[in-house]
């Protein structure tokens, strides 16, 4: 599920942030009252006690500076700091996990037959609001399963998704309460910092399960003020299955989100936690808003409006387009998109514009003949 | 069956493969770790590193080595220097850590099961690895692998603790995603599946015996299956029930014909040809070249804990457990001293390519 960004645009912008603290605290006191009933944050309490066991009791200053990203290249390390930060790695890996889910969207395809997208995702609320990427949660509203760190799949929705900044919302609906992760502060991350990444590449395995990456953030750009492209860029090696999955920082706070990597093994680029609610991003996307496009990733249907025509009339079929792979006719009228009505052309290009590339679509549309007929197509991908 | 790689990503980056330059070099392939940290890991691998030998194919580089005993015995990466049969590719050599030589070797033994082979310089008293007496290290710690180098050739952490690998068959199909049946939805070319005359909306009712109820089970029971075994295969078909029979294919087959996912886990470097299928492995996220495989692993005692055994994707190195290894080092020296062989162990001889 990882999405490729053609490389680093990135590099030498060291970090970027302005409004980001103040915007981010008042967010999040937002989002802690809007979106579900903020329980008292037992994964937090947790992963506090498990700082203070080990983090602040064993590991030296020396170290404890290098972990929170305040790099000196000439403090020295002994290996009894490299115990100590094992230590606390293995402890903390343990509740991470926890709240570490696999993804799985299914989408029905043109032809009635189901595919899906796996991903993974992470749980931040005892209720179970689960952050993902945008390209994992395909569209709102649809059905969706998660797998629980002991194997156990539960069922969920897709809420809403920030396409531009590739972030995505779900939510487990079998009640009951879960483990979460705690949220960090994004607009904080530091060059240099240790950083854990986890999730299920390659799809969700039983006789695998979580898959845990430790690195440190390369690169950032972030910062509310900047809402194209914003991202961490870590050395946590990626790959596909990995999107949506959680980067956390060394004390286990969610900072980030697994979403797109480079051809270098040192690119692999994360949703900056805070797009999840900055310029209320969450409160849209708690409504099942979608909304903006994944960089360079528009959807294409290849078909010219007949200008004469109120309805969503076809004129011209573009070459190469997937209008003509599955046989749209100029003088073809859409009358409806996955199950939906649509009344106009403008209707209709609102609804290629709310997809993905490449996803499966269901048109109803009236042949110039009158017989009206069901075609099921896949969307392409239109460059920018 | 790679249906789950395949579909992972409706968002496809085809298109992109095309815009991207090929190849980076290793350097900037490797993490770059903090000038104090590496300080460290080059220390606690010394002794390791010390024992750590750079194994020649035909005068290119083709794997690491570890020294197993002080009389010359080295164990390293079986493929990477051997073909199917045992035979060696060309002219095994080996270059000590502190000398400034190549040696010529000779392979003694060779499990296909684990892809380790033991060769044999002639030298005595060589510093034998630090074999590590704690089992196989949790979830998190630190991994470090030698070279011939100061500094260490790439640093990790275990991502998965140590687990059997699949075999990893392939039948070249893609499933629906159903929790009541196995329907095929893509019959891929060229593959096991095309082979058997399996067609798209095929029910797959039983696999090699095994009844299945679920596309995920199908999945799975594949996965367990050996590349090139010969399955009985039972489906449904306009509702008559048929049977089929399929020579699997294997997975790198299947994903080397994806573009995405191969051209994903090829954004990193190489892969190793045997990637797959170990009785017992430790996942971890180092960044190694398949030819940076054969050598030890140390964890944070500077203990050797395992032997890489093989790059298997943009986030996964494999490292054979330590005990699995010297278990089978042993295995393999006591077929040399009492000459019994197996069809998977090379009897002790002189061997060069042109004997065979």
């Amino acid at each position: 599920m990882i999405r490729l960004s053609k490389s680093a645009p990135l590099m030498g912008f060291g970090r970027v942030s302005m409004r980001g603290i103040r915007f981010g605290t008042l967010a999040l006191a937002f989002l802690l009252l809007s979106a579900t009933r903020w329980p008292t944050p037992i994964g937090a309490a947790d992963v506090t006690a498990a700082n203070s066991a080990s983090t602040a009791g064993s590991i030296s200053q020396g170290l404890r500076r290098i972990l929170d990203g305040n790099l000196d290249s000439s403090t020295p390390i002994a290996v009894s700091d490299l115990r100590a930060m094992q230590g606390h790695v293995h402890t903390l890996s343990e509740k991470l996990k926890k709240c570490t889910v696999g993804v799985r969207v299914d989408q029905e395809r043109g032809n009635g037959v189901m595919s899906s997208a796996w991903g993974s995702g992470v749980i931040i609320s005892k209720d179970g609001y689960v952050l993902t990427a945008a390209h994992v949660a395909g569209q709102p509203n649809q059905a969706c399963k998660f797998t629980l760190h002991d194997g156990r799949e539960v069922d969920g929705k897709t809420l809403g998704m920030f396409r531009t900044l590739d972030a995505g919302l779900l939510k487990i609906t079998e009640g009951a309460e879960y483990p979460f992760a705690e949220l960090g502060d994004s607009s904080k991350v530091n060059v240099g910092q240790w950083c854990i990444a986890l999730g299920h590449p390659g799809g969700f395995q039983e006789d695998r399960g979580l898959v845990l990456r430790l690195g440190q953030v390369k690169n950032i750009v972030e910062g509310a003020d900047l809402p194209d492209n914003r991202a961490i860029t870590t050395d946590c090696t990626l790959v596909g299955g990995d999107s949506g999955g959680p980067l956390f920082d060394i004390q286990g706070r969610v900072i980030g989100i697994n979403s797109r990597i480079g051809e270098n093994n040192s690119t692999n680029m994360h949703v900056p936690v805070n797009a999840f609610h900055d310029g209320g991003a969450w409160d849209r996307m708690l409504k099942g808003d979608a909304w903006g496009h994944l960089p360079g990733q528009r959807p294409w249907l290849g078909v010219g409006q007949d200008e004469r025509s109120t309805e969503a009339k076809i004129a011209t079929i573009a070459p190469g387009s997937p209008a003509e792979k599955y046989k749209l006719q100029p003088g073809d009228v859409v009358v409806s998109f996955d199950g939906r009505p649509i009344g106009d052309f403008a209707a209709l290009r609102k609804a290629v514009e709310d997809c993905h590339p490449n996803e499966w679509i269901r048109l109803k549309v009236r042949r110039a003949s009158g017989t009206i007929e069901e075609v099921g197509l896949r969307l392409g991908k239109k460059s920018e | 069956m790679k249906g789950r790689l395949i579909s992972c990503g409706h968002v496809l980056l085809l298109s992109l493969a095309a815009l991207l330059p090929v190849a980076l070099t290793a350097q900037e392939q490797q993490r770059i770790l903090p000038r104090a940290f590496r300080d460290v890991f080059s220390e606690l691998m010394k002794s390791a590193a010390r024992s750590t030998v750079q194994v020649y194919s035909d005068g290119s580089r083709a794997a690491l080595g570890a020294i197993v005993r002080p009389d010359g015995h080295i164990v390293t990466k079986a493929s990477e220097i051997l073909n199917k049969n045992g035979e060696p590719w060309g002219k095994i050599e080996c270059q000590l850590s502190f000398e400034n030589q190549r040696r010529e070797a000779q392979v003694v033994g060779r499990d296909s099961r684990t892809d380790l082979a033991v060769l044999k310089i002639d030298a005595k008293d060589l510093p034998v690895v630090p074999w590590s007496t704690v089992e196989s290290p949790g979830v998190g710690s630190w991994l470090v692998t030698p070279g011939l180098s100061t500094y260490p050739l790439s640093v990790g952490v275990v991502s998965v603790a140590a687990r059997k690998l699949p075999p990893n068959a392939a039948l070249g199909v893609a499933l629906e995603n159903n929790e009541r049946q196995a329907r095929l939805t893509e019959v891929r070319p060229g593959l096991a599946a095309e082979a058997a005359g399996l067609r798209i909306g095929d029910i797959i009712r039983k696999f090699d015996g095994e009844e299945i109820k679920t596309s995920e089970q199908l999945r799975k029971s594949i996965r367990w299956h050996y590349p090139g075994e010969k399955v009985k295969i039972v489906y449904e078909r306009d509702r008559k029930l048929q049977t089929a029979e399929a020579e699997l294919s294997s997975l790198n087959e299947l994903v080397a014909r994806d573009d995405r996912s191969d051209f994903q886990n090829s954004l990193g470097g190489k892969l190793s040809d045997r990637r797959t299928g170990f009785p017992l492995a430790i996942q971890h996220d180092s960044v190694l070249r398949p030819i940076d495989c054969g050598g030890p692993v140390v964890d944070v005692d500077g203990k050797v804990v395992g032997l890489n055994i093989a790059r298997a994707g943009r986030v996964e190195s494999y490292a054979l457990p330590s005990s699995l290894v010297r278990e089978t080092v042993d295995k393999l020296l006591k077929t040399e001293l009492t000459s019994t062989s197996t069809e998977e162990q090379l009897p002790a001889r002189k061997s060069t390519p042109q004997e065979r």
